[in-house]
């Protein structure tokens, strides 16, 4: 119990200090903004879309460096370029998505490694980008995650019946005389900015799990479109906060952490939901 | 009978070099069953696409005195992903969008549209639940409601049957029989297989690339002169059965 009381105060502290404040409301912010756009890539399988656009934000990253200017903006012109050309292979010469990304992301990589290499001075830095450390995040980056992740929400819901489509069936949404192409922009450009102010939380190497692993998890229960939505948010929001405080209370790195939850639930509830359809 | 739709002209469709569509010309009139039948890779579903604005043709135009508004079945549905997290409701009030404009919200009569429809096809119990759990049948009854959800004057449906078992075709066919000869909805049917929709449609429209045949079924098998370029098979529809051919 001594022990238990311990890690309490311990938060009560941090929180006292305003150490883990900011890292639980980015955090949450991300949480939200991430979940709310993997159910649309997920089920349009662009999944890998989020893993190859942080690749990208790894070389914009090592660009801002290089010219010592904010990671941040420089990243999001940079990362939605990426995700329209990515599109563009796609639509204009017949590259298939997976493809497309792919291209992209080692393209992305080489340059960054190159910038790298040819700079000296900002490995520690790149080392956070790379695995995240959301408790060194500022009062900006705390407010950019907040501006993000209302215009992220605001945007889904406005257009939600035209992305159901889109994700659904995008010959039918065409059909129906849907600007597909349009949607698909905003998807892309959103997912963009959602991983550049992401990285921040679990790094350019693990963001794209935040976008998977909810939705996935919540796609295990047999619910509607949009019950899906809220419960992977709700289930991104949670692991995150717990998986922050656990980070902070063990020292381990948080956005590992945070993966590592969301690996263990969806193993749990993958495993119970066979246990349960086998007894049925 | 005869108040046109909308009038098929000259369409033909290329994939570069190739012709995949040689000048077809029809109509489609309010309250008509149209079956277009033909061989594997005789256009039906390429001729369905030009129609829908999907694919552009080389030249010819679709005319029509009004915006018309088509309700639409593929012949491939998305629910063959049983994972798709979407309820019946939700894939129905998709159909509902054509008639809003962007950003397509849904009014609360909409949604009183859409369970309407869902209980006219037997389907009401099922409003609340994953699509992917249906059965085929049952599916497939979800999907014409979305069609029908978009109030049509055209239904059209590709080859919806290919994924059913005989009874569950017949009892398709004639759900649809149905809608046709009561509700007056003017319907389009692509089918391969002639002998499963001729005694549904009034109209028949045979196509091999180009238009073999367009016509009733009576006249369908007085015309003697098609059998060069008919499928033998397809010419069994007009034989009783131990009849010699």
């Amino acid at each position: 119990m001594i022990f238990v009381s311990d890690f309490i105060s311990l938060i009560v502290k941090a929180f006292e200090y305003g150490l883990l404040t900011k890292a639980i409301i980015v955090g949450i912010a991300i949480a939200i903004s991430s979940a709310f756009l993997g159910s649309f890539l997920v089920l349009k399988r662009y999944s890998m879309m989020g893993d190859g656009l942080a690749h990208v934000s790894f070389a914009a990253l090592a660009i801002a460096l290089f010219f010592n200017a904010s990671p941040l903006y420089v990243s999001i012109p940079i990362v939605s370029f990426a995700a329209i050309i990515i599109l563009l292979m796609n639509e204009k010469a017949q590259i298939h998505g997976d493809a497309a990304i792919g291209l992209i992301s080692s393209f992305s990589i080489a340059l960054g490694t190159i910038i790298v290499t040819l700079s000296t001075g900002f490995n520690v830095d790149l080392f956070s980008y790379l695995f995240g450390n959301i408790l060194l995040v500022t009062k900006t980056d705390m407010w950019i995650s907040i501006i993000t992740t209302i215009v992220v929400i605001g945007l889904v819901l406005i257009f939600y019946n035209e992305l159901f489509a889109l994700t659904y069936d995008e010959e039918y949404a065409k059909v129906l005389q849907i600007k597909t192409k349009r949607l698909n922009y905003l998807l892309a450009i959103l997912t963009a900015i959602v991983i550049v102010v992401g990285i921040r939380a679990v790094g350019t190497m693990l963001i794209s799990s935040l976008i998977i692993f909810p939705t996935v998890t919540a796609m295990q229960f047999s619910l509607g479109f949009k019950k899906t939505i809220l419960f992977a948010t709700i289930i991104s929001v949670l692991l995150i906060v717990i998986g922050i405080l656990l980070s902070f209370l063990l020292n381990l790195p948080t956005g590992s952490t945070i993966v590592m939850l969301n690996g263990i639930l969806l193993f749990i509830v993958f495993v119970s939901k066979k246990l349960i359809y086998k007894k049925g | 009978m005869n108040d046109k739709i909308a009038t098929i002209k000259n369409i033909t469709v290329k994939f570069g070099r190739q012709t995949i569509l040689n000048n077809i010309s029809f109509t489609i009139c309010k309250g008509d069953y149209i079956s277009i039948v033909g061989p594997n890779g005789s256009g039906k579903t390429t001729l369905i696409k030009t129609i829908l604005g999907l694919i552009s043709p080389f030249s010819g135009k679709i005319i029509s005195d009004r915006k018309i508004k088509i309700g639409y079945l593929p012949q491939k549905v998305a629910t063959q992903d049983k994972l798709f997290p979407a309820t019946s409701a939700e894939i129905v009030a998709m159909g509902a969008l054509s008639s809003r404009k962007s950003p397509r919200h849904l009014s609360n009569d909409d949604k009183k549209d859409i369970q309407k429809l869902l209980h006219n096809l037997g389907m009401e119990k099922y409003s609340d639940t994953r699509v992917g759990l249906l059965s085929g049948g049952q599916q497939q009854r979800i999907m014409l409601a979305r069609a029908l959800a978009t109030k049509p004057d055209i239904l059209i449906l590709d080859e919806p049957t290919s994924a059913l078992d005989p009874k569950m075709r017949d009892d398709f066919y004639l759900m649809l029989q149905k809608l046709n000869k009561e509700e007056n909805v003017t319907i389009v049917l692509i089918s391969h297989d002639i002998a499963s929709v001729a005694k549904y449609v009034n109209k028949i429209i045979y196509l091999d690339q180009k238009i073999i045949f367009n016509g009733t079924l009576e006249e369908f098998c007085k015309t003697s002169d098609l059998t060069p370029y008919i499928h033998t098979h397809d010419m069994g529809i007009c034989y009783k059965e131990g009849e010699a051919k």
